[in-house]
């Protein structure tokens, strides 16, 4: 058995971030290779709260051992003071930095178990780069830490410390190249990186008819797949389709899966809002869609586009994403808005010539299953740990 | 006995299309025989005046008010309120709430609705603006969409709101005949001239007709722009410019930007063929009314109470293509340049025809094509556009202005900043938020604009020459057939 091999992750939950499903799914691959991985994580499950709802300690599950420590939770009023100033361009100094990255989850078991243990593993992959574990390990075990940054542009990824913390560690593991770019710009680069990608599952039970009836959807609908939020640009495209809806008349309805409030704009628009579902009613929700809609501006890789392109839905999707016009221009797979009437005018032809527009989602299978699969993924992270450990 | 009336206006000598208005009907009034004195906000040519945002003129005006039988106020929120901000909006409420409350026999003719000056109504303001409205004994508007749309905003009994005639009381500034006019004004004789007339702020879209313009063939076709800039913000300043600027790529375009008398306002709508009315929003429209005057036929969008209040023989539009299409008509130009300006227009058609192209970088470009024209229709100084990130960009400030933090600590210092921060922020922090977004809508114009920024760095492109890292140490790294080659 090779390894030992540490994935350290801030949530093993069932309802997470991409960037945390992606490490689950990669300690899987390994361990499936007889590598042997540990999971080290926390006991929380919403990245919101971060209260502890799993039992902390060890079990195995499948074929990883997963550790859970407490997750120790936010320290809200000077961790969003601080937020707010990095948000509006202020420069903190590094003791500021540190106290917003402290303010923020953390895991004090966490630190003591790797105090203690970091030099039992080969190797130690973490992520993403806001996680407050690599900034530990970045102190604790540099010399056995790879970091998959699941970096997008936004202010946190200015600060000084993530510099830092980017160049102690033993190397980089970028999902695509857009990320890698943005890193490069940023001035985050250390002495070794790999692009080991990144990949989606095939979609487990596709049923849109069942989808339909059960969340009484009917006719063309678009769908969106995530947390409704700031981050996602969730406002946003609630203010691009109530212009949209200005422009044209009407347009084709939203269906929308997550969690976070749709907002009384979202309501008025009369968003359908069907809350947590499962995968596969989610999988079956993208299925059924005339497009796919993302109108994130900060993604590091976009399972969801992925998972749209592999089920043969359309993506109209957010240009200021460098990850997902990236994917979209190379695909060939989804169309990209850029501002209000870029967007409207992706409704337009939704609504005007659907089979266009629907037309281009023959382009996205072969697209996914030529450089996205877990296998390819496996060889690349194999091929790095042989080279670098 | 005679009635005595008291209008409430602004009133000439003022370059101010209420105060045009209210001439007029003081002018009809006293034909008839009425006997009507005048309160202006601004001292002019009235008998009283009285600045009706502060409690002394408001007071000023019940005051004078009450000696009358009748109070006619020609209501525009810029006479009443300095601002739509809460604290202002308050004081100018109250305001207009004694002057309602207090004025005898009180008619209110609205000629524009809070809704349209603030931007938005809030769910309070609405319940506001109700209660003010339902104070006067008539509320009357021009057109019947106005009507509607007041009753529906504030929750008013239609009856409550009556319809007058906009232009009952507009009277001729000029006799002078079409050849006469265009004469005097340096026009040729056998021109087809379009005529976008009146005050020079961006919510006339007189950019849409310069546009509409652009796509018809005719070198005897015109479009005569002709007013000043009412008041000066860098908003208008903008609007000014790019009017200017697309004025100046196509020769047929006049722009006359100044001063102009009503006599020689005239004297263009007697000139031109077709006014053309391309407003983004308007609540009824007094030039529509002085082209009636005239028998001039109309190209209007269908904005406020426009559609209404022109007459059968004009043109109403909704979209850039209509606006063209109806110029194209009216004056018998060619039809077929007006998809090449706008892409397929009918896109179901284009679709079953194949026209639009497989390709995703077909509809691409169709996308983006069709976006700009939309943009150019809604908001030509919308700046959201596709930014180039990665171009490197000089800091106008070094740095952002910092925003006031967290001041920990329970010293006198720390008390005290406490203290001068609780007076102060307030004010600063919105002040510093501007001051950052300027700075960022700067950065962001050298992004849009690099080759102005930082021509040299561009020549050869940021990474154009920049070495392939080639390190052993990047055993997993993959290099795609297609999408850029990362370099260090």
């Amino acid at each position: 058995m090779k390894g030992p091999i540490a994935v350290v992750s801030a949530t093993a939950g069932s309802n997470v971030g991409g960037a945390e499903a992606m490490l689950r799914d990669v300690a899987t691959g390994l361990a499936e290779r007889d590598w042997k991985v540990e999971m080290l994580t926390t006991a929380a499950e919403d990245i919101y709260t971060w209260s502890n709802v799993a039992e902390i300690g060890s079990r195995d599950e499948g074929p990883l051992k997963v550790r859970r420590f407490e997750a120790v939770g936010l320290t809200q009023p000077l961790r969003d003071r601080l937020s707010n100033r990095i948000l509006a361009g202020d420069k903190l100094t590094m003791a500021e930095q540190y106290r917003w990255a402290n303010a923020g989850m953390r895991v004090p078991g966490l630190y003591d178990f790797l105090v203690e243990h970091a030099q039992d593993y080969q190797a130690i992959v973490c992520g993403p780069y806001m996680f407050w574990a690599g900034l530990v390990l970045a102190d604790v075990a540099p010399e056995r830490t790879v970091l998959f940054p699941c970096l997008h542009d936004e202010p946190f990824a200015r600060l000084d410390l993530y510099k830092f913390m980017m160049g102690a560690v033993r190397g980089l593991w970028f999902q695509t190249e857009p990320e890698f770019e943005l890193a490069s710009r940023l001035g985050l680069i250390g002495d070794r990186y790999a692009f080991v990608g990144s990949a989606v599952t095939n979609p487990g039970n596709i049923d849109v008819d069942a989808f339909r009836s059960r969340y009484h959807v009917d006719g063309d609908y678009l769908f969106f797949a995530g947390r409704r939020e700031w981050g996602k640009g969730w406002p946003q495209l609630m203010e691009d389709l109530a212009f949209a809806r200005q422009v044209l008349g009407d347009c084709v309805p939203l269906v929308t899966c997550g969690v976070g409030e749709i907002g009384s704009l979202g309501e008025r628009l009369g968003v359908t809002d069907i809350g947590v579902v499962s995968d596969d009613d989610r999988a079956s929700g993208q299925a059924g869609a005339l497009a796919y809609v993302q109108p994130s501006a900060m993604e590091s890789f976009s399972r969801t586009v992925l998972e749209s392109f592999l089920l043969g839905t359309p993506v109209v999707a957010n240009w200021h994403s460098a990850v997902v016009r990236w994917h979209c221009e190379r695909s060939g797979a989804g169309l990209t808005y850029s501002n209000r009437y870029e967007f409207a005018e992706c409704m337009r032809l939704l609504r005007e010539c659907p089979q266009d527009v629907t037309s281009l989602a023959a382009n996205g299978p072969s697209y996914v299953r030529s450089d996205f699969t877990w296998p390819a993924v496996i060889d690349r992270v194999e091929n790095a740990l042989g080279e670098w450990f | 006995m005679v009635l005595r009336t008291l209008l409430v206006s602004p009133f000439p000598p003022a370059r101010d299309g209420l105060a045009t208005y209210a001439s007029q009907l003081y002018t009809t009034l006293v034909s008839e025989g009425r006997s009507v004195e005048v309160l202006s906000p601004d001292p002019s040519a009235a008998r009283y005046s009285a600045d009706l945002k502060t409690p002394a003129g408001v007071a000023r005006a019940i005051r004078i008010g009450r000696r009358f039988d009748r109070v006619v106020v020609q209501f525009h929120p810029e006479t009443f309120f300095y601002g739509m901000d809460p604290l202002h909006f308050l004081q100018g409420w109250v305001g207009l709430m004694f002057l309602f409350t207090f004025s005898p026999n009180l008619e209110v003719v609205v000629h524009e609705t809070p809704h349209k000056a603030a931007g938005r109504l809030d769910g309070l303001r609405a319940v506001l603006w109700g209660v003010l409205w339902r104070r006067p004994a008539t509320v009357s508007v021009h057109t019947e969409a106005e009507r509607q749309a007041m009753a529906d905003e504030y929750s008013l009994a239609p009856e409550k709101l009556t319809v007058i005639d906009h232009g009952a009381g507009f009277t001729r500034h000029s006799q002078a005949t079409r050849s006469e006019a265009r004469s005097s004004l340096g026009i040729e004789p056998d021109c087809f001239v379009f005529l976008c007339a009146g005050f020079i702020q961006p919510h006339k879209g007189f950019d849409r007709a310069i546009r509409a313009l652009r796509c018809l063939d005719g070198g005897h076709l015109r479009l005569a722009i002709v007013g000043e800039m009412r008041v000066w913000t860098p908003e208008h300043q903008a609007y000014l410019d790019l009017l200017r600027s697309l004025a100046a790529s196509d020769r047929r375009v006049m722009l006359h930007d100044g001063y102009v008398s009503d006599e020689t306002f005239d004297r263009w709508i007697i000139a031109s063929d077709v006014v053309v009315l391309p407003y983004r929003h308007i609540w009824s429209s007094g030039v529509a009314e002085r082209a009636d005057l005239y028998g001039r036929p109309v190209i209007a969008t269908n904005v406020g109470g426009l559609a209404e209040q022109v007459s059968s023989s004009s043109y109403v539009v909704s979209d850039p293509e209509g606006l063209t299409r109806a110029m194209a008509q009216a004056c018998g130009a060619n039809l077929d340049n007006v998809e090449a300006c706008f892409g397929p227009t009918d896109l179901l058609v284009a679709g079953a025809a194949g026209r639009l192209g497989s390709s995703r970088d077909d509809l691409q470009r169709l996308v983006t094509q069709r976006a700009g024209v939309l943009r150019d229709w809604y908001d030509p100084l919308d700046r959201s556009e596709r930014r180039v990130l990665d171009v490197p960009v000089s800091d106008p400030l070094e740095g952002p202005l910092a925003l006031p933090g967290g001041r920990g600590g329970i010293g006198p210092k720390a008390i005290a900043q406490r203290v001068v921060s609780r007076l102060i922020d307030w004010r600063v922090v919105p002040i510093a938020l501007y001051v950052n977004a300027m700075r960022e809508r700067m950065l962001g114009d050298e992004r849009l604009h690099p080759e102005q920024a930082s021509s040299s760095e561009r020549a050869d492109g940021a990474d154009a020459g920049a070495p392939v890292r080639t390190t052993s140490k990047q055993p997993g790294r993959r290099r795609p057939s297609s999408g850029p080659t990362p370099r260090k």
